[in-house]
């Protein structure tokens, strides 16, 4: 029987081979890894436990791999968080059929999204953050893009330098609760546990992105392809928080610590307030999207630190509806250098009054990103919200103003985009959007509004995602 | 066991000091210089020193992979800086050898005795915390080390502006990470899954090499950043 586990990760690496050796066909390029994500989330869909023929070998979802003493494999909890970090992934690379983010995009994210997996699979934990590590190696190439001339490596040396920085902290956290296994004695134990806590605050504080405030986050967004942001947004972010909801699954110490709860929760207040301060006043969609993040960051840590089943499953719809808003958006904003040098609100001054597919992709990729009444980010913030407000007021209320602030750095980019300008464009604005970046765009917007109207068709995922874990019952 | 693990095991169990200067002086000059052609070879004696110094407490023939992987790593690196600095003279600019060959003696002096300032108060912070806070596990040399290596490649992180000196330095953080871990744990596996994240990282940095010689376009034939389809092409046409 073939473990699904090893599935899971020679999938995206197969798939990245056409892609990357016939990536001047974008359709051969974008079918391989389409075919591939699908391959892989038809395979998670399945029963845990069951099996299934193909070719006349046995498929065995649940089974673990062992390699070099270490096992990989598909756990109940984990089995959804990949599913929904695949389907995202499929997502962000079908955004790219029109919007083109560099050679790297396809292929490299493939490439990341299997390092992810096997991060979120192997045990013990500390194998996951050389997983991680490996996998920002590619966020970095993904970043850097086409992009090239001095310093402009900024941004994605900043990610790859903050990642490693993160994996001292597991190795050293790994040692730590290996010592502690064997103390029987609470106190000795919760003693020996200590440094274990401190390492791993620091450890996914920095695969989060919220520490060292400001660092990796405003330059990814300043310096990335716009869905290549979105891509290591959502899916690297995402597997981020799931490997710390594995954490929590895994260690009931480490559900319990007060200085976890109260380290999620002080890392996200100051996000959030860092969000409120500067967000109104961003001059660039880039920018506006970096506090668009810190606040989603934010709210993320809330919502994790209350451990409450309301609260997973807002994360989990949080990770979908990024992926969507984010890929909306990055078509939007992906067009822009056609037309002009830079996103910035100046440079873009009435340019979506000639273009309005580009106006609509960002004004409704925006809109569901700060979480407007009527949209899919409504939807995943007002359960964000009620799961917040539940047990911290004032935090709730700091996120809704962190959003308020986000919103005016956004609508004051919208207005520059539809107002009346006799700016002068790099192109000629006769060209227009592709035919096929117009469908797509088309379709992200009813998607947007639909699942906006009809939440409950996202909500079974969610809860799915949510009911794999066990620690907060 | 070959005549190589047999010397590798005797040099790591009696050539500790020599060792752990080749290690400082490695780091040094990897801090001060920002020219590949020095800094290369003294990348590569500082993964050979990390290799012999690992076989103090794994398997010496496991700890062969170190420098193998650094050798690897250090060729790639330089194929890729050798590749950025033919597109820079194609540019007119400064290669690294002719930076070697016509030193500007009135920038340089001044450059390097502030960077030689900040390694001297960096070696320092890394002797004090090797004896403040000693990391567990009974081989202290090799913490030492780790310690040595990971706050130079921070050093050298936080301050260089080029992808191949920030790439440097990260992976002397990683080479620190290996030594002050694998007296905890010493296994195959860690050991391999190391060698196998500095490659991938090291494909990471070649690429920002080339991308801050503005080689990319060339190197991989890819069209422009954002390229527009071959469609849009045609309708500006």
């Amino acid at each position: 029987m073939i473990p699904a586990a090893l599935l899971v990760v020679l999938i995206p690496l197969v798939a990245a081979i056409p892609a990357v050796v016939l990536r001047r066909w974008r359709s051969v390029e974008l079918g391989s890894a389409l075919i591939g994500c699908g391959l892989v989330i038809a395979l998670l869909a399945r029963d845990p436990g069951a099996s299934l023929q193909v070719f006349g070998l046995g498929i065995d979802v649940d089974a673990p791999l062992n390699v070099l003493g270490r096992v990989l494999q598909v756990r109940s909890s984990e089995r959804y968080p990949l599913l929904l970090l695949f389907v995202c992934a499929a997502l962000l690379f079908a955004c790219s059929w029109s919007a083109s983010q560099g050679w790297t995009y396809v292929p490299v994210g493939l490439g990341m999204l299997s390092l992810l997996s096997t991060g979120l699979m192997i045990r013990p934990f500390v194998f996951a953050a050389l997983a991680f590590v490996a996998a920002s190696a590619f966020g970095a190439l993904m970043i850097q893009a086409e992009r090239s001339g001095p310093r402009s490596t900024m941004g994605a040396a900043r990610y790859l330098i903050l990642y490693t920085l993160a994996l001292p902290m597991f190795l050293g956290a790994g040692y730590a609760i290996e010592q502690a296994t064997g103390i029987t004695e609470l106190q000795a134990r919760l003693d020996a546990l200590a440094p274990a806590i401190t390492l791993l605050i620091i450890g996914f504080g920095l695969l989060l992105g919220a520490l060292p405030l400001f660092t990796w986050v405003n330059g990814v967004a300043k310096d990335a392809p716009p869905l290549a942001m979105a891509f290591i947004a959502t899916v690297g972010n995402g597997a981020a928080m799931f490997l710390l909801l594995e954490f929590q699954q895994e260690f009931t110490w480490f559900t319990q610590s007060a200085e976890i709860r109260s380290a999620l929760q002080s890392g996200a207040l100051v996000m959030l307030a860092l969000a409120a301060l500067i967000g109104w006043a961003q001059q660039s969609f880039s920018r506006v999207v970096a506090c668009a993040l810190f606040v989603e960051i934010g709210s993320t840590l809330l919502a994790l630190s209350t451990g409450a089943p309301l609260g997973i499953e807002a994360v989990s719809l949080g990770v979908l509806a990024r992926a969507i808003a984010l890929g909306l958006l990055g078509i939007g904003v992906s067009a822009l250098p056609r037309y002009t040098t830079s996103d910035q609100f100046d440079a873009v001054r009435g340019l979506g009054l000639r273009q309005r597919w580009i106006a609509i992709a960002v004004a409704i990729g925006g809109f569901s990103l700060i979480g407007l009444p009527g949209t899919l980010g409504f939807a995943y913030r007002w359960a964000s919200l009620q799961n917040i407000g539940s047990s911290d007021v004032e935090a709730m209320v700091l996120v809704l103003f962190a959003t308020l602030s986000v919103s005016i750095g956004l609508f004051r980019g919208l207005l520059a985009l539809v107002e009346r300008s006799n700016q002068p464009f790099l192109a000629q604005t006769q060209v227009h959007v592709h035919r096929a970046e117009e469908i797509g765009i088309a379709v992200l917007a009813v998607v947007v509004f639909m699942l906006g109207i009809v939440p409950s068709l996202m909500i079974p995922l969610a809860r799915a995602v949510a009911d794999g874990y066990t620690f907060y019952r | 066991m070959s005549d190589l693990i047999i010397l590798f095991e005797r040099l790591a169990q009696q050539a500790l000091a020599p060792l752990l200067i080749a290690l400082v002086a490695s780091a040094a000059v990897v801090s001060l210089f920002r020219n590949w052609r020095i800094t290369l070879p003294a990348l590569i004696v500082q993964y050979v020193a990390v290799g012999i110094l690992l076989a103090r407490v794994i398997q010496p023939g496991i700890a062969l992979v170190k420098p193998l992987v650094g050798i690897i790593v250090c060729v790639t690196l330089s194929i890729a800086a050798q590749r950025a600095d033919n597109e820079r003279a194609e540019n007119g600019e400064q290669t690294a050898s002719q930076r070697i060959e016509e030193v500007n003696w009135r920038s340089v002096p001044a450059q390097l005795l502030l960077r030689a300032v900040a390694v001297l108060l960096v070696l320092v912070v890394a002797f004090g915390a090797t004896v403040r806070f000693p990391l567990p596990g009974s081989a202290r040399e090799l913490a030492l080390g780790a310690y040595i290596l990971v706050v130079c490649g921070l050093f050298i992180a936080a301050t260089a502006p080029e992808g191949l000196n920030i790439g440097t330095g990260i992976l002397m953080m990683l080479s620190g990470f290996e030594l002050g871990y694998m007296p905890l744990e010493p296994s195959i596996s860690v050991s391999v899954l190391i060698g196998l994240t500095t490659l991938v990282v090291a494909v990471a940095i070649a690429y920002f090499t080339l991308a801050d010689a503005d080689a990319l376009r060339d190197t991989f034939q890819i069209a422009p950043a954002y390229a527009l389809d071959q469609g849009d092409l045609d309708e500006e046409d």
